[in-house]
């Protein structure tokens, strides 16, 4: 970031007599003002969403289209940036211009221009984390013109509603990024809330969301979830203060590439029994996040109530039956008991090898 | 900065530091220059500047320009002239060499608001004195030409003459319609009738600059006469608004769809959400007027809500709006 000075004057760095000698012809009293004859550069994306998964590729298609009469601009650069919440920043993706390019931070080593030809920008992420999800920019600039379309990389996945073992209402929003991070998951945004919700996502809980409100989806109103008679939707309680202010968190998950499941033990398990035994079988014990996604995503199916890592006990019902859930598809929760109880099984989860 | 105070502003864009390790020399008008207005709706390009070569947008063309580009080729710094409120918003500079870019951020708030003011009295019932103290009462000062041409700038219209400081009358046209044409009939712009006898009598042009306190709106289920309207502002240690001070909350994003007493005595309420059921679906600071003339103020037992003000200033320890 440039520090910006308002009403200071910067001082010369480059003499008149060098411009004179590099520029003759350019006279210093006046300005080229360049008049505008019609955009002959235009940037275009065949799809303004592309749905990956975590772990997948995806292509964001970004098409260069200028006046073929126009000779080549080999300086003509392209540049990748990726929309935050706050309107006024941006983060760096990816830059090319001629042969040179870059890519950075998070996305360094896992992204590059397919460059199907010199028109094409279209960008190419692998090893897609949940992170990336978001709206990204692609910018052309060919000398005085530039052109920009956003397109939007959506993450195929499940949204959760969280609180840990401290009870409701305990997460300020860093506590909840953390929370969800803790449970493979991140925190989710107002549009994975909104088609969470489309598919029937119920919860009288408000959670916060990643651009700092706090929200809940309602599809069947009642009286303490804004009001009984009053139509589905999604509540806000609008901005909420970051530090100051306690709610619950909606978390987003997507694929693993490990394996999920149910650890067959002779007897039940305390707390740190569980965590033993999954280490025994050279494993973790599994969290929050990596049920939900084994159950929304590889229809995962257990009627054993089974410890996670945060201390929770849950488990995954895909095929509602008599005594498991009997009335929806569900990751059912049992609550977080002492964790001297030896009363459960345990859910594993080992990372490929 | 606001209309009244500043002719125009200086934006820099802070000292321009890329450095490429490839390329030992660059020229020094190799630096592409571009600024922008940004807003969470949109972003408009102002200008782009390369290579000696300056681009500037139409609707800038005339009121823009580079302090000292191309002379000083690091200088992006930009003059804006003729400022209006739609200026306010976030200035983004961009500047690029190859691969390597920086970017500043310049946020600006054009403070002010040209108002229509027609008093208790009637239409056209103000003298140029009267007009000044007119607007004194209502926490402004007489528009200027150039606050009006600003105001006109921004989509104001108003078919009703006022005065202005150069004891001119004039008023803001763009749809000219019968009893509005002047002698230019479509051509839209300020008409004026120049200028005038000080005892002559017309409405005024009031602009208000800068919001010092707080306005808000008390409501009560069974309305209140304007004698109540006072006593309900007290009650919350305020006192009612005035017509200016009710502008700028209007001007700061103010939403009341009920009608609400002013300490003229007139009747207003604020739409920034255009609605069918409130003004018509139009914006602005609407007025209930006694007559369908669009005269005199209603009567003072008619039941209403109330605007109040105080000069106390919310707590507003998450506001990050900067204000310049």
């Amino acid at each position: 970031m440039i520090p910006v000075l308002i009403c200071v004057l910067i001082s010369l760095s480059v003499a008149e007599n060098d411009l004179d000698i590099l520029y003759p012809e350019l006279e210093h009293s006046r300005t080229i003002y360049v008049v505008e004859n019609g955009p002959q550069l235009s940037v275009v994306a065949e799809q303004l969403k592309v749905v990956s998964r975590r772990g997948g590729n995806a292509t964001l298609p970004c098409k260069i289209q200028r006046d073929p009469s126009l000779p080549p601009n080999r300086k003509m650069r392209i540049k990748w940036t990726k929309l935050t919440s706050n309107y006024l920043k941006e983060v760096d993706v990816f830059v090319a211009m001629d042969f040179h390019k870059r890519s950075y931070g998070s996305f360094h080593g896992r992204v590059h221009l397919q460059g199907s030809s010199p028109m094409d920008a279209s960008l190419v992420i692998t090893e897609i984390t949940l992170e990336d999800y978001g709206r990204y920019k692609c910018e052309v600039i060919d000398g005085l013109e530039d052109e920009a379309v956003v397109v939007s990389l959506n993450l195929e996945g499940i949204v959760f509603p969280y609180f840990p073992r401290l009870g409701r209402y305990n997460l300020n929003y860093y506590d909840a990024e953390r929370a969800c991070r803790d449970q493979d998951a991140i925190v989710a945004s107002f549009d994975q809330l909104y088609e969470a919700w489309k598919d029937g996502l119920d919860w009288c809980n408000a959670g916060w969301l990643n651009d700092g409100s706090v929200q809940y989806p309602i599809t069947t109103p009642r009286e303490p979830c804004g009001g009984k008679d009053t139509v589905p939707g999604i509540r806000s309680y609008g901005t909420r203060d970051k530090d100051k202010n306690h709610y619950d968190v909606f978390c987003f998950t997507s694929h693993f590439k490990g394996r999920f499941y149910y650890l067959v033990q002779p007897s039940k398990l305390t707390y740190n029994e569980a965590v033993s035994a999954c280490q025994k079988d050279g494993a973790q014990i599994a969290k929050v996040g990596q049920m939900y996604a084994a159950w929304k995503l590889l229809a995962y199916d257990r009627c054993d109530a089974g410890w996670l890592a945060d201390g929770s006990v849950r488990y995954p019902i895909s095929q509602p039956r008599r005594r498991c859930s009997p009335t929806e598809a569900a990751v059912r929760f049992s609550g977080f008991p002492d964790k001297k109880h030896k009363l459960y099984g345990v859910y594993c989860y080992k990372e490929h090898e | 900065m606001s209309i009244l105070s500043s002719v125009f502003l200086l934006l820099f864009c802070g000292t321009i530091n890329i450095t490429n390790p490839g390329a030992p020399t660059i020229a020094p008008l190799s630096h592409r220059i571009k600024w922008s207005h940004v807003t969470k709706e949109k972003v408009t390009t102002i200008l782009v500047a390369l290579e000696g070569q300056v681009r500037i947008t139409e609707k800038y063309l005339d009121r823009v320009h580079l302090l000292g580009y191309p002379k000083t080729p690091t200088d992006a710094g930009i003059q804006l002239s003729e400022l209006r409120s739609s200026d306010t918003g976030a200035y983004r500079c961009e500047v690029q060499h190859g691969i390597e870019d920086n970017h500043g951020i310049v946020h600006v708030q054009v403070q002010g608001i040209v108002f229509h003011y027609r008093p208790i009295m009637g239409r056209y019932t103000l003298t140029f004195k009267n007009a000044q103290a007119a607007c004194a009462q209502n926490s402004a000062v007489m528009a200027s030409p150039g606050q009006l041409q600003a105001a006109y700038d921004d989509g104001f219209h108003q078919c009703d003459a006022g005065w202005l400081t150069d004891q001119t009358v004039r008023y803001p046209i763009h749809d000219p319609r019968v009893n509005c044409y002047g002698d230019k009939e479509h051509v839209p712009g300020i008409r004026t009738y120049g200028v005038r006898d000080l005892n002559e009598t017309y409405d005024v042009y009031c602009f208000a600059e800068k919001m010092t306190g707080r306005v808000f709106y008390t409501a009560s289920a069974e309305k209140f006469s304007f004698f109540e309207a006072t006593v309900a502002c007290s009650k919350h240690g305020a006192q009612l608004a005035t017509t200016g001070q009710l502008y700028l909350a209007w001007q700061g994003g103010m939403d009341v769809c009920n009608a609400g007493w002013l300490r003229d005595r007139s009747v207003r309420y604020p739409i920034n959400i255009p609605r069918p059921q409130c003004g018509g679906g139009l914006l602005g600071v609407r007025t209930v007027y006694l007559h369908t003339n669009q005269t005199g103020y209603p009567l003072p037992e008619s039941r209403y809500d109330c605007f109040c003000y105080t000069a106390q200033q919310r707590l507003c320890s998450t506001c990050n709006r900067l204000v310049k």
